[in-house]
């Protein structure tokens, strides 16, 4: 039956909202949404009830077939495949060439970064040096200054070991030098590049290494009948069966 | 010769090649753009003059009395000349270390190497400074210079010396010893193949105290003509008869208690014993040539498995 009461005339029924003071707690709750955290609440402390009890009645040694098809490394940790594509041996080794062409690149920088500032500075020498004199007691008696006929503080300084007339006549040139605040300009410039030097040394050096390596492992992807040496300091190296090419 | 077949110089080649490649193409842009922008000329010039004025001002007012003396030291002062045990050598410091001859032929380099000029006040007084040129000698490609650096005692090559030079190959270590003995020295260079001897010569043509000879230096006789008796005999040939040639150059044309200096190279007299045992065997061969051994030198860090050995000769035997 149709309701006759004019739609104006009823009262609107109005929903309580959430007070301003406490606006910052969300949208208030009603019952209908307090009973659906409830049963979620409820849901979730019942699962995790059943899981404790799980656990407490498990049986470590109970079989799985996962047992068989993982494995962990040495720490235990499960070692799962990460999802990345397996490249072709073929590939591998394309990439492998680019990378040793980078290092390879690299390398020749260094190297010619090296002999720009070693035709700059001037290297230390350290090859060995020997004298030759007559007889057995002239070596006992062998002294260095004297052989050399220098001051004792020269022995060292390779490079340029003043003989004695001459520090005598050029004491005066030698210590005669530029004005102190540039003369440390300068000396600091000069100690610079000797560290930079250095550094480059030790870095073409380890490029070298990773280059072979590199190598190596490019080498060890072939085909070829090989065998690993260990050799008696520790180091390993691969030796190749002869084989005739043609 | 006087190389190794290393790597080294083989980058030498390489890059000199390519500096010559992007030098001619440069150029050639550099001539186009000349042209269309002709007209531009006069208003960038104007422009260019004000602003010069205002920076030119900023700074000398900033620098003070001080910009003067900087401004002076900057020509040539910033090396110092040490003078070197052995004379006609020099160690210049500055910002880098480097050792130098004095240029006979100043203004010119001969392989490439790099000159370094200084000041020197003149004796007269109110006479201007005279500038005295250095050219650098690189101990990695000459092994004599490496022997310098080493310390040898004694080195026989001083100004005023006669020497003969065998292995002279492109002349860029003689031209350094022709430095070294100076207008009134001779050095005897002698090269057998001919490609580094042309160039050998084209360096001798401008240092009247070099005389090149493109011989074999195993047969001495055939040149015997061309030289005097020498103070010094320098030997780099890197051969593995090489105590018979060197034998053979100093009763010929070696003075009595003469110095020998050889450069030896390990790996071109025998390659399948260690360097050492190569050394001692070339110093035996020297003593049975009348050849009193003084001093052995390895070049290291320079170059790996060389030596240097000096030795007095001893005509009539010791």
């Amino acid at each position: 039956m149709a309701n006759f009461t004019h739609n104006i005339a009823k009262k609107q029924h109005k929903e309580r909202a959430q007070p301003i003071e406490r606006k910052k707690l969300g949208l208030l709750e009603k019952k209908k949404d307090y009973q659906l955290r409830s049963k979620d609440y409820h849901a979730k402390q019942a699962r995790l009830k059943l899981l404790r009890k799980k656990v407490s009645e498990r049986n470590p040694d109970e079989f799985h077939h996962g047992m068989l098809s993982s494995k962990t490394d040495d720490r235990g940790i499960l070692q799962k495949d990460r999802g990345n594509e397996v490249l072709s041996v073929d590939a591998a080794k394309l990439l492998k060439t680019q990378d040793s062409g980078y290092v390879k690149t690299m390398r020749n920088n260094e190297i010619r970064k090296i002999e720009k500032l070693e035709k700059e500075l001037i290297l230390k020498a350290v090859g060995k040096h020997t004298v030759f004199v007559d007889s057995a007691s002239e070596a006992q008696s062998f002294d260095v200054a004297k052989y050399f006929n220098t001051d004792k503080s020269l022995i060292n300084r390779r490079e340029n070991r003043l003989r004695r007339s001459q520090l005598e006549d050029t004491e005066n040139i030698i210590s005669k030098s530029l004005e102190g605040f540039q003369q440390q300009k300068i000396n600091k410039k000069r100690a610079s590049k000797y560290k930079e030097l250095e550094s480059r040394m030790k870095r073409e050096s380890e490029l070298s290494q990773v280059n072979s390596e590199m190598d190596l492992q490019r080498e060890l992807m072939k085909k070829g009948d090989k065998k690993k040496i260990t050799n008696k300091d520790g180091s390993t190296s691969w030796k190749w069966k002869k084989e005739r090419k043609r | 010769m006087s190389y190794s077949a290393g790597g080294r110089g083989g980058f030498g080649g390489s890059r000199g090649g390519r500096g010559g490649f992007g030098g001619g193409d440069r150029g050639g842009f550099g001539g186009g753009r000349g042209g269309s922008r002709g007209g531009f000329g006069g208003d960038r010039g104007g422009r260019g003059g004000a602003r010069g004025g205002a920076r030119g001002g900023a700074r000398g007012g900033a620098r003070g009395g001080r910009g003067g003396a900087a401004g002076g030291a900057r020509g040539g002062a910033k090396v110092i000349i040490e003078p070197h045990r052995h004379a006609g050598v020099f160690i210049a410091r500055g910002k880098e270390d480097l050792l130098v001859t004095k240029n006979l032929t100043p203004g010119e380099s001969v392989y490439g190497e790099k000159r370094v000029s200084v000041d020197v006040p003149s004796t007269v007084a109110d006479q201007p400074a005279t500038k005295v040129e250095y050219r650098v000698w690189n101990p990695f490609r000459s092994k004599l210079a490496a022997g310098i650096l080493g310390g040898i005692d004694d080195l026989f090559i001083a100004p005023g010396k006669k020497v003969l030079y065998l292995g002279a190959a492109s002349g860029t270590s003689v031209s350094h010893v022709a430095d070294v003995v100076g207008p009134e020295g001779i050095v005897y260079a002698v090269e057998f193949s001919h490609r580094p001897g042309r160039e050998l010569i084209s360096m001798a043509k401008k240092r009247p105290n070099v005389i090149p000879i493109i011989e074999d230096a195993r047969h001495p006789q055939k040149y015997r003509m061309l030289i005097s008796m020498v103070d010094v005999v320098f030997a780099d040939v890197a051969q593995p008869d090489q105590a018979r040639i060197i034998a053979l150059n100093s009763h010929l044309f070696l003075k009595d208690q003469g110095g020998v200096v050889i450069s030896i190279k390990a790996n071109c007299i025998d390659s399948t014993i260690e360097a050492e045992t190569v050394f001692a065997r070339e110093v035996q061969k020297l003593r049975e040539e009348r050849i009193k051994p003084l001093e052995q030198l390895t070049l290291e860090p320079y170059e790996r498995d060389h030596c240097i050995v000096v030795g007095r000769y001893m005509r009539s035997g010791n």
